[in-house]
């Protein structure tokens, strides 16, 4: 075989990875393996049978501090947790970049912050990030027990930066992970994320 | 042309407004919002045009009612006495801020958000009118930082409207906004992950930016490199946004490297591509 034939395969299959790789519903998610801030392995295939949580997060945003400030996101964590959710939360912004921290002042930060997330990830090369096409902060998506995806999108139905808005907005997150519990069909399987851009 | 003011119910909204100055959070210097109306005085029953104005910080931006990747549209939330009603603002076209491979639209520099006002049929002659309204935006550099301002403006009601200061900026920035311009025409094909829209009738006018209006398929980050075809029209090849399809129409507005932008609607040509652009796209 020639040598160009050889680098257009390459490049066909390089563009086919790509165009599968966004996380979609009713798709299987992106797979990844990485050390999380305590110096764990994380790896989604670990997780298969239980419902995974990704959430994208910059803590220097303003619609991540609506969530975190009043302890909203952190009562979400603990709820969801507790059913034996497990909840991930990322950083894939780049050295730098605002919301860039190491894994020691992300550490602190999640003691102070009470955090009740299962682990951090700090995924500064942005290849996550790109793999599941999280493109603000926060972003989320659902992984159901068979490693498919069944929510990406916004954490709930009120785009604003305004902590006064969580009370009688729908969480998303929440509600799909009750209906898939509950064996039903997930009413809102996408919605368009808002937030701070991630700082890839 | 003629915009009817739309039922805004939340323009009657009692207002608790004390005035608030603008506001930014952190450290950012603040956007500034003022509302500038075209008219000193009103007729009752005509209705009259005003703006938003935001003058943004340098490096900063504020964002279109389709703010992209990430971001939140400004929002004007009026409070009006009885009787009177604010149309949706008209959005001017927006410009691509695009960051770390991800893209918004919006606005950098000062943009002037036209909105028309519908006075009652009936004020008494002479009384003055304070509009008001609660404008909140959101502002990104690299970081971005809510902010809000409460907006006035003073005008009185007269038996021939009288213009103001602001008649001309105000006027300028609806001779601005995007229009339709019926001899031009947008269709779309695909192969796959590619998108090919093709513009008729432009003529000499070199199209720039397509902004959808609408929907996920263009990513707002994609890459569009405009050519030359054959008899006025002009291409782009646009990567579809992963996962996503195209609808059976697409509104949008054209961003032209001169003159008016346009809105157009792109309408989706379901024949196959053929086999010569299959091979293109695959190169």
């Amino acid at each position: 075989m020639t040598r160009p034939f050889l680098a257009t395969l390459a490049m066909l299959a390089a563009a086919a990875t790509l165009a599968r790789a966004e996380a979609t519903p009713g798709q299987d998610a992106p797979a990844f393996q990485v050390r999380d801030t305590q110096g764990r392995s994380q790896a989604l295939a670990d997780y298969k049978g239980k419902y995974v949580v990704l959430e994208w997060t910059n803590p220097d945003c303003p619609f991540v501090k609506k969530w975190y400030t009043g302890g909203a996101m952190q009562e979400l964590q603990k709820a969801l947790t507790a059913e034996g959710v497990v909840w991930l939360t990322i950083n894939s912004g780049a050295p730098g970049k605002q919301g860039h921290r190491t894994a020691e002042r992300w550490n602190e930060l999640a003691k102070q912050q009470n955090s009740a997330a299962t682990a951090l990830i700090i995924d500064e090369s942005g290849e996550i990030g790109r793999a599941y096409g999280a493109k603000t902060t926060p972003h989320m998506f659902v992984i159901g027990p068979d490693g498919k995806v069944i929510y990406a999108g916004a954490i709930d139905s009120k785009p604003s930066a305004d902590p006064a808005d969580i009370p009688g907005a729908v969480n998303y997150v929440k509600q799909a992970i009750g209906e898939a519990k509950a064996g039903k069909v997930v009413s809102v399987p996408s919605a368009r994320p808002y937030g701070c851009s991630v700082k890839y | 042309m003629w915009t009817r003011c739309r039922c805004c119910s939340r323009a009657v909204a009692l207002a608790a407004a004390l005035a608030v100055a603008a506001k930014a959070g952190g450290d950012a210097p603040p956007v500034r919002a003022s509302l500038r109306v075209a008219v000193a005085a009103f007729t009752p029953g005509e209705p009259f045009d005003a703006a938003v104005e935001l003058v943004m910080p340098p490096g900063w931006h504020t964002y279109w009612i389709r703010p992209g990747d990430a971001g939140l549209p400004t929002e004007v939330d009026w409070r009006l006495p009885p009787g009177f009603e604010a149309g949706a603002i008209e959005w001017p076209a927006p410009e691509r801020f695009a960051q770390g491979g991800l893209a918004s639209y919006g606005y950098a520099g000062q943009v002037l958000l036209p909105v028309r006002i519908c006075p009652p049929r009936e004020w008494p002659a002479g009384e003055p009118v304070e509009l008001v309204a609660r404008v909140r935006w959101l502002q990104c550099r690299e970081a971005c930082v809510p902010g809000e301002a409460m907006v006035t403006a003073r005008v009185v009601s007269a038996s021939a409207a009288v213009s103001s200061a602001d008649a001309e900026a105000v006027a300028a920035a609806r001779r601005a906004l995007p229009e339709r311009d019926p001899s031009v025409r947008a269709k779309a094909r695909w192969d796959g992950a590619t998108l090919i829209v093709q513009v008729d009738g432009l003529r000499e006018r070199r199209p720039r930016l397509f902004a959808p209006l609408e929907g996920d398929a263009i990513p707002p980050a994609a890459a569009q490199v405009w050519s030359r075809g054959g008899e006025g029209a002009w291409t782009v090849r646009i990567p579809l946004a992963r996962g996503a399809s195209f609808p059976s129409t697409l509104p949008g507005v054209l961003l032209l490297d001169e003159g008016r932008p346009l809105t157009l609607e792109i309408v989706a040509d379901r024949r196959r591509v053929n086999a010569e652009e299959q091979k293109e796209n695959r190169r």
